[in-house]
């Protein structure tokens, strides 16, 4: 029994270094949804990882950078870093992030599990940098009430433009000369609208950034098919018409008979649609139906003290079980597919997602993410949109059309373009 | 004294009135949203005062968020602000009323420039400098830069300037100093300038939003203003939760200002301006 | 009063120290970055202050940015009519107020609401009220301008365009370039108005009743009161509320960022909206040009109130 007590001791004298915790901080934005979900996929990674703690470091969506800059420029960045496509070239190009292949390589981490397309898109000049845990796109929701009102069948999910606008048009409803019923809601945030310019063959940049396009024939073309649907054909409402409602108000109150939205709407649905509904893919244009693939993920900064542990962290919170867990809140699409490598894992994470229906095709939104494409960013893109989006707006108004406004931004954004090509130059 | 209510009387106390009950329209919606049902913003047509009231929304927000923590953090931060703030904001105030010095005017001017150059690029430096001092999410970082506020040393400035001097040089003359006068007979008088700029300090110490948000890492540590954000996120917001949080949060304040208002009796009962 | 004729130590300490811990440093660390490209991201070290030195790029980039000459008449449309707005407004509240009738406490308190309120409850409602379409405020134009026109035409009159607009469509508020300030300038004086009208109101407490006593026996009436005896005794709150007014106005933020994110088409972008935009709303975020427009702000109030402090002894009692 004595001797057994020295070995104890001796033990923990000789482990006491080891057992000294390293703590890894995440910083992520997200809803006290989230936030528990984070606890509950750090408990499980701690038992695993006992020597390892980590920490959540939760700030409000909308505040995030401004929080991040300042620990930044204090020098006490966090070791993790949630962080979404769109904002990556910008804070990529800064050299804050690690690159991940070594660790990839090293452990033969399986980046094959998740959809090529966001994978692409947390790339900086050829090295992946995050490992993405979710992704967000479009598809088309509808009304089916609406739709056997108005004798049609559920769509075709290959269905074209021209089916598309023939829908709209036979669920937009006339009363003593004044609309009262729509084909579809309008939205006006870049986001909804890509899928317009992409369908159709357009791009906003070329694909080096060297060169504005969405004053090229075929965005503009894709981008005024969606204008139009407003005003030349009237199936989608005005500004007037819409008054005070929001595009996905007047969908929920059977004011307009499809939306084109993401999968965070389901939740809302579910509990509040007084009518049938299912979503169907976003229409075939030209180039076919390509919708935006967004996502977020997170990466290590190069400001981790340890970024084995970190590393550690991050291999488990975007690897099938951390999916898994993200997955059962019901509030993301996982960024891992199917994966014939580890099927077993991937299987899981594609079950959790499937949830009792509506919508009764819910692997739309799966299945739309094989042609999808991420948003167009470059390091300077958040100031270009913010023009373009400004240029926009008269043509929402119906006072302007998209050529005409897009012609008189090129120069501006152009301008953007050729310095970021002389800074990469740098 | 006494007077005749008169035809203007009623009309300009009715104007008021109507001026006053407009105020209360949108703490009304702020309140009427927050007993609704969860996603009802959507709801056609819109519902002034729901029909079923949806307490739940209160347990909730008391529940599933660490709501008393961050509303005795907002306590703690707005009434610290408010006892900094009127302490050093009425001695500072005082003395560039009442001292005379060489550069005085050009130490008052510079004191302004603090309310001229906006917090927005001020924040992150300030965040590096409590960092070095390691105060980063204690109440250190939150309370005590209240040590210093332009805007009360301008208010109590302002008042004191207004102020009879006859009661301060009588005691000069009996033989006090500055710092008995001051406390004796300066600071009793100020009591309506101290009730105000208490309202005003305890407000905006509660209200504040960004540099709370900078300055705390822990959930735990968070005010109230900022707790709630967690309601408000990128795609959705869920709006009876964050109504029922903010119309909890306005109960301090109102309270603060109705009590507040005892130190203004005095002034009332002496000197209504129709006498 | 020799006692009072050298520097206050004492009463100055408090402030002074907390100036110079948590004011000074930032203060003019944002003057030096005004002057570089420094990136927020990284450390704000001496080393890099000085590395990413830029001289006045930033400043001359103001020159040529014409967002923020919008932006700056934007501002100054902003002021030159809220500000006086505010003053006047607030003055006769807090004169209507400053007397005993029964509730007076709860009405006073009522006006404080908007303050105690939720900025984005505020802005959310105006949002609502100034809605071209449903909003009530267009409801009621609409309605007095069919009137108008039913007069017009009840006296076999041409129907002026106007009536007619105002009949059947009225302002867009915050969907039309020309009508969005005067919304916010609408929403912000309401909102703003508590605030001004307790600062009078408390230094209408501090007015000696005597004084009126004597004009009374003078034989004054209410409006002689008002201007010989209120608003002279006032004008250090005048002063002081004014002040503050100009610095408030010249940095509106909160209601706009709700109600219009300065559109449309920038019609409602302010020098601090921009300036936020630019230190953190925008990804990556340009701290050296957001500072250089601060100190842009910074000039043009201090040239400001340097002007009135200069011209406060002509008007301004007990300064003299």
């Amino acid at each position: 029994m004595k001797g057994r007590k020295w070995l104890g001791l001796l033990l923990v004298l000789l482990l006491a270094p080891a057992l000294a915790k390293t703590t890894v901080t995440v910083a992520s934005w997200g809803s006290q949804a989230e936030i528990e979900l984070y606890n509950q996929a750090f408990k499980a990674f701690m038992e695993k990882n006992p020597d390892i703690e980590v920490k959540l470091l939760h700030i409000p969506s909308r505040d995030y950078w401004t929080k991040l800059s300042a620990m930044f420029a204090a020098g006490k960045a966090p070791d993790l870093i949630f962080i979404n496509n769109i904002n990556f070239p910008a804070f990529a190009a800064k050299g804050l992030l690690v690159p991940l292949e070594p660790f990839i390589q090293r452990d033969q981490f399986d980046t094959g599990m998740y959809y090529q397309g966001i994978l692409k898109a947390f790339e900086w000049d050829g090295k992946l940098y995050v490992l993405p845990r979710d992704v967000s796109n479009l598809v088309v929701y509808y009304n089916r009430d609406l739709f056997k009102k108005a004798g049609l069948p559920d769509p075709d999910p290959d269905w074209t433009w021209d089916d598309f606008l023939k829908t709209a048009k036979a669920l937009t409803v006339e009363k003593d000369g004044k609309r009262v019923q729509w084909g579809l809601s309008f939205y006006t945030y870049f986001l909804f609208w890509e899928p317009w310019v992409w369908s159709n063959g357009g791009r906003f940049f070329s694909e080096d950034h060297t060169k504005f396009m969405l004053n090229s024939p075929a965005s503009v073309e894709g981008l005024q098919f969606y204008v139009d649907l407003r005003y030349k054909h009237h199936v989608a409402p005005t500004p007037a018409e819409t008054a005070d409602q929001s595009a996905f108000g007047m969908f929920l109150n059977q004011r307009t008979a499809m939306i084109v939205d993401g999968r965070w709407r389901v939740p809302t649905l579910k509990k509040k649609a007084k009518f049938d509904w299912d979503i169907v893919p976003f229409p075939r244009g030209k180039a076919g139906s390509i919708v935006d693939i967004d996502g977020s993920g997170w990466g290590i900064t190069k400001a981790a003290k340890d970024k084995e542990a970190a590393w550690k962290v991050l291999k488990f919170l975007a690897g099938p079980e951390g999916a898994l867990i993200f997955t059962k809140g019901g509030l993301i699409i996982p960024a891992i597919g199917y994966d014939p490598l580890n099927p077993e894992a991937t299987n899981k994470v594609l079950k959790a997602f499937f949830q009792p229906p509506p919508p009764k095709h819910q692997q739309y939104f799966l299945t739309v993410n094989k042609t999808a494409m991420p948003t167009e960013t470059f390091e300077r893109f958040s100031e270009a949109i913010g023009l373009i989006s400004k240029a926009l707006q008269p043509v929402w108004q119906g006072k302007e059309d998209v050529k005409t406004a897009m012609d008189k931004v090129a120069p501006k954004v152009q301008k953007i373009l050729d310095e970021v090509q002389a800074q990469r130059k740098k | 004294m006494k007077r005749k209510t008169t035809f203007w009387d009623v009309l300009v106390i009715g104007l008021l009135l109507l001026g006053g009950l407009s105020m209360l329209v949108p703490f009304f919606w702020m309140i009427s949203t927050s007993l609704k049902e969860p996603g009802s913003l959507f709801d056609l047509p819109i519902q002034l005062w729901p029909k079923k009231l949806h307490w739940e929304n209160y347990q909730q927000v008391l529940t599933i968020v660490p709501f008393g923590r961050w509303y005795l953090n907002s306590l703690i931060i707005a009434t610290g602000l408010t006892f900094l703030n009127l302490t050093s904001g009425a001695m500072a105030g005082y003395a560039f009323a009442r001292f005379r010095w060489r550069g005085r005017d050009v130490m008052f001017l510079l004191s302004l420039i603090t309310l001229m150059i906006p917090a927005h690029v001020l924040i992150i430096p300030l965040f590096v400098i409590m960092s070095r001092l390691g105060w980063i999410d204690t109440y250190y970082a939150l309370i005590l830069p209240g040590l210093f506020d332009a805007f009360a040393i301008f208010l109590m400035r302002q008042h004191f300037i207004q102020m009879p001097k006859e009661l301060e040089e009588a005691a000069l003359i009996d033989g006090a100093g500055p710092w008995q006068i001051y406390w004796k007979i300066a600071l009793p008088l100020a009591a309506p300038a101290l009730a105000t700029l208490g309202t005003f300090t305890f407000l905006a110490g509660w209200n504040s939003f960004l540099w709370p948000l900078v300055a705390t890492n822990s959930i735990e540590m968070r005010p109230l203003t900022v707790g709630l954000a967690v309601f408000n996120t990128n795609f959705s917001t869920e709006w009876t939760l964050l109504m029922a949080g903010l119309s909890l949060a306005t109960i301090p304040p109102i309270l603060v200002f109705l009590l507040a208002q005892r130190w203004f009796i005095r002034g009332l009962t002496l000197g209504s301006l129709k006498g | 009063m020799n006692a009072f004729r050298r520097f206050p130590w004492l009463f100055i300490l408090p402030s002074l120290v907390g100036f110079l811990a948590f004011n000074a440093g930032p203060i003019l660390l944002s003057l030096w970055i005004s002057f570089t490209h420094w990136d927020v991201f990284q450390p704000l070290s001496l080393e890099n202050l000085i590395g990413n030195w830029a001289g006045l790029d930033n400043y001359r980039r103001m020159l040529e940015d014409p967002v923020l000459k919008k932006a700056f008449f934007n501002t100054l449309y902003y002021v030159v009519v809220a500000v006086p707005l505010e003053i006047v407004i607030a003055l006769a509240v807090a004169l209507g107020l400053n007397r005993n009738f029964p509730g007076v406490r709860i009405v006073r308190t009522l006006y404080l609401l908007p303050t105690v309120t939720s900025v984005v409850a505020v802005g959310l409602l105006w949002r609502w009220v100034l809605n071209p379409y449903v909003g009530p405020v267009n409801l009621f134009l609409r309605w007095l301008g069919s009137k108008i026109e039913a007069l017009f035409q009840f006296l076999h009159l041409p129907v002026p365009a106007t009536v007619h607009w105002l009949a059947t469509q009225g302002p867009g508020w915050l969907q039309d370039a020309a009508w969005a300030m005067p919304g916010i300038i609408i929403a912000s004086v309401w909102a703003g108005l508590g605030f001004r009208m307790l600062i009078f109101l408390a230094g209408l407490q501090n007015i000696d009743p005597t004084y009126y006593e004597a004009a009374e026996l003078d034989g004054a009436n209410n409006w002689q009161k008002f201007w010989h005896v209120t608003l002279p005794l006032l004008s250090p709150t005048v002063f002081l509320n004014t002040l503050l007014a100009l610095i408030g106005g010249f940095q509106v933020f909160g209601l706009i960022y709700v109600m219009t994110g300065g559109g449309p088409l920038d019609a409602t972008n302010v020098l601090l909206f921009y300036l936020y935009q630019k230190a953190f709303g925008e990804f990556p975020p340009d701290m050296g040009y957001a500072s250089a427009i601060a100190w842009l702000l910074f000039v043009i109030l201090f040239g400001l109130t340097v002007i009135q402090w200069q011209l406060r002894k002509r008007w301004v009692l007990e300064e003299a």
